[in-house]
């Protein structure tokens, strides 16, 4: 049913129209696409045939590995589908582009950074979001916050020990507080939590003498670090965060 | 005898050197999904401490053993959504530290540079190349436009172990093309600053274009340099702008010395004064479309040039070519595009596209010669002690000049454009050349603005060694 409602929604001039003026506001803006689809950081779209559901599928879902960012969280699906149908009206375009032309500033996107106080608290200088992930941003190296149950939230960010973080002694007489990872055949991962962010080492069995429950270690940028305000923010982000952006 | 080299997506050869056989190969795994502009590419490796160091697509760096491949740390310098950049550059190793740049300047982001301890990967030092409030710099920056202003940290910095200082260049302020909202000079960007290698400390900066509108990032090579200045030795450095402008300043106190054009094309200021200012600014307008030389690919390509010793010259290219610039507000949204404006590459008005490499006096630019090329000249100049400039183009082609007088002794067509770095190296006494061969890249894709024949050039990922019978 989509495919079909795409496909007739190609033929249409209103349609194409509209496409245009969104590719001119979110693709062929800097160094991505160029104007009317001409050869630019991107490749050339102008002239070329493109089956649709390619299309959608590389504006929706971006391209893997590679910098064609996806849109499905700043474009609505009718906005994809009008860009779909513009890209496949150029396939018969010949000459040149049309030239660079002054374009509104694009679009607001949709699902963009909720600006809330909490938001720097756990991102910004290496704080939480260096060992925590939370919406899509962060490393994921430490729990998982956003199911940390709101009642527990604050005694989590002030707790001075853990339970899961232990002390690893090399041989070399290096010792560091570590969350440990996955351990395969002759070698153990473990986050190294000396200083955030964490360092992921993959250490040898033999060269490690000891993993010990730690007794030291705290987090360090977050133990009575923040006002009962910031705390309050802090806890009011975590939550709306996970709640879902 | 091992040569360790890097290609897109992040991978490691580790090749012998003699007979080009893989020791072995390693594949970081980056996330399916990197959707940030500065991909898929990487420029280069750094070895030291018996391991391999490699920046990736997805901010993070990684440690690996030498002689195995094997990865012995990686940290994730800052998530990448966070960000919206990544490391394409080689990394630079200063004492103990392996130091890290990130792309970015086309984004909403803050740009930084980052020292990681060899041994165990722990974040030594960063400098933020934006100051934050309460800093001395951040008034340079209206508003809250430093949280947003770029300054990215792109290429390899330089380290003089004698000063104990590292160098690097900072890239352009973000949005690229529209400053109304980040009102001031803006630093660090379009800078060299000169950090304290042990503890990342600003020690000086000089700036080449304060309040950039045009892109121009001054974060090619830093080019260290001991020479006499009207008589009097000179500790140096020497760095050429995408604006197409080489600056050369005092190391030791970032003191302006000279500064001189590498294109010819070149309209957004009409000269620099004897104190290093800017002269003519042409500023792109909002809604209105501006013709702006060069375009943003550069007067000059980032690939580095070379300074000669033996003939006291430095070698390095430039390029012909304009564009139509339209400035337009825009807000910025952490970690994605940051613009401010579109663009549309043109010929210059009064002659033909094309690219060169010339020979200059690094203090007064004084030309000695110039080898003219159809094509921008992408790849990176390498001197040889044997008087021999090499380069190669994006027709395939990878040759070799007289230092002194630019005359073309040697050809070899390696089947795909050039767009990387040539090295001199010798094992058990004998002198190889290496150069890459493989086409692409962002300046490759706008060049088909201009050349639209460009589009059809072969790809490829090749390495080719040349020795003397």
């Amino acid at each position: 049913m989509i495919w079909l409602a795409l496909f007739f929604a190609a033929a249409d001039p209103a349609v194409v129209a509209r496409g245009d003026k969104l590719f001119a506001q979110n693709c062929s803006i800097g160094y991505c696409h160029g104007a009317g689809g001409a050869a630019a950081r991107g490749p050339r779209l102008r002239g070329r045939a493109f089956d649709a559901s390619y299309l959608r599928s590389a504006i929706h879902d971006g391209i893997p590995k590679s910098a064609m960012p996806a849109f499905k969280e700043r474009m609505k699906q009718d906005e994809i589908a009008a860009v779909v149908a513009y890209v496949q009206s150029l396939a018969g375009a010949t000459g040149e582009a049309p030239a660079t032309v002054p374009v509104s500033q694009p679009a607001p996107l949709t699902g963009s950074t909720p600006v809330k106080p909490g938001y720097a608290l756990f991102f910004e200088n290496n704080r939480c979001g260096s060992c925590h992930s939370l919406g899509g941003r962060g490393t994921a190296v430490g729990p998982d916050v956003g199911k940390v149950a709101k009642a527990d939230l604050a005694a989590a960010i002030n707790a001075t020990r853990s339970r899961l973080v232990r002390t690893v002694k090399l041989k070399d007489g290096e010792t560091f507080p570590a969350l440990m990872g996955k351990e395969d055949g002759a070698y153990v991962e473990a986050f190294d939590l000396t200083a955030p962010p964490p360092v992921k080492r993959t250490l040898e069995r033999a060269e490690i003498v000891s993993v010990t429950p730690a007794s030291t270690w705290s987090h360090q940028a977050a133990a009575g670090a923040y006002t009962p305000e910031q705390m309050a923010d802090l806890i009011a982000y975590i939550r709306f965060a996970a709640a879902g952006e | 005898g091992v040569m360790y080299l890097s290609t897109s997506g992040n991978r490691v050869h580790a090749i012998d050197a003699e007979t080009g056989k893989p020791i072995w190969q390693y594949a970081y795994q980056n996330p399916r999904e990197i959707g940030v502009i500065y991909s898929p590419w990487n420029r280069g490796v750094a070895v030291g401490a018996g391991r391999v160091f490699m920046g990736t697509l997805d901010n993070s760096v990684v440690a690996l053993d030498q002689k195995t491949g094997r990865e012995l740390w990686k940290i994730n310098v800052e998530s990448l959504q966070q960000c919206g950049c990544n490391i394409t550059g080689a990394p630079l190793i200063a004492k103990d530290n392996v130091i890290v740049g990130v792309t970015g300047g086309d984004s909403a982001h803050r740009g930084y540079i980052t020292a990681f301890n060899m041994k165990t990967g722990r974040q030594a030092w960063r400098f933020w190349t934006i100051p934050g409030p309460g800093e001395k710099g951040n008034e340079t920056w209206s508003g809250e436009s430093w949280k947003y202003g770029g300054g990215a940290t792109w290429m390899t910095g330089s380290f003089d172990p004698q000063l104990n200082m590292v160098y690097w260049g900072v890239g352009n302020p973000a949005a690229d093309f529209y400053g109304d909202s980040r009102k001031g000079d803006n630093l660090y960007t379009d800078s060299v600053v000169a950090l304290d290698a042990d503890t990342g400390k600003l020690k000086w900066h000089h700036q080449q274009i304060p309040h950039d509108v045009w892109d121009w990032d001054t974060a090619y090579e830093c080019v260290l340099l001991d020479l006499p200045v009207n008589g009097k030795p000179r500790k140096l450095l020497l760095n050429v702008n995408k604006g197409g402008y080489t600056f050369v300043v005092d190391r030791t106190n970032g003191e302006f010395v000279a500064a001189w054009p590498v294109a010819r094309n070149i309209n957004w200021i009409t000269g620099v004064d004897a104190k290093g200012n800017l002269l003519g600014r042409n500023e792109p307008k909002v809604g209105q479309t501006t013709m702006v030389c060069p375009s943003i690919g550069g007067g000059r390509s980032w690939n580095q040039g070379a300074y000669s010793p033996k003939t006291g010259w430095f070698y390095t290219t430039g390029i012909e070519w304009c564009q139509d610039v339209t400035a337009q507000k825009e807000e910025p949204k952490e970690g994605k595009e940051f613009f401010g404006g579109v663009f549309k590459l043109r010929p210059p008005p009064d002659g033909k596209p094309g690219g060169h490499l010339d020979a200059y006096d690094p203090i007064s630019g004084k030309k000695h010669w110039t080898y003219e090329s159809k094509y921008p000249l992408l790849a990176s100049v390498l001197a040889t002690a044997g008087d021999l400039i090499f380069t190669g183009d994006p027709e395939g082609n990878f040759f070799a000049l007289d230092a002194k007088t630019g005359a073309k002794l040697w050809n070899f067509q390696t089947g795909s454009g050039n767009r990387g770095s040539a090295i001199s190296y010798s094992v058990k006494g004998k002198q190889y050349i290496a150069t890459p061969s493989g086409w692409g890249s962002a300046v490759a894709g706008i060049m088909g603005q201009i050349w639209p024949e460009v589009e059809t050039f072969r790809n490829g990922s090749t390495l080719f060694v040349f020795a003397l019978p």
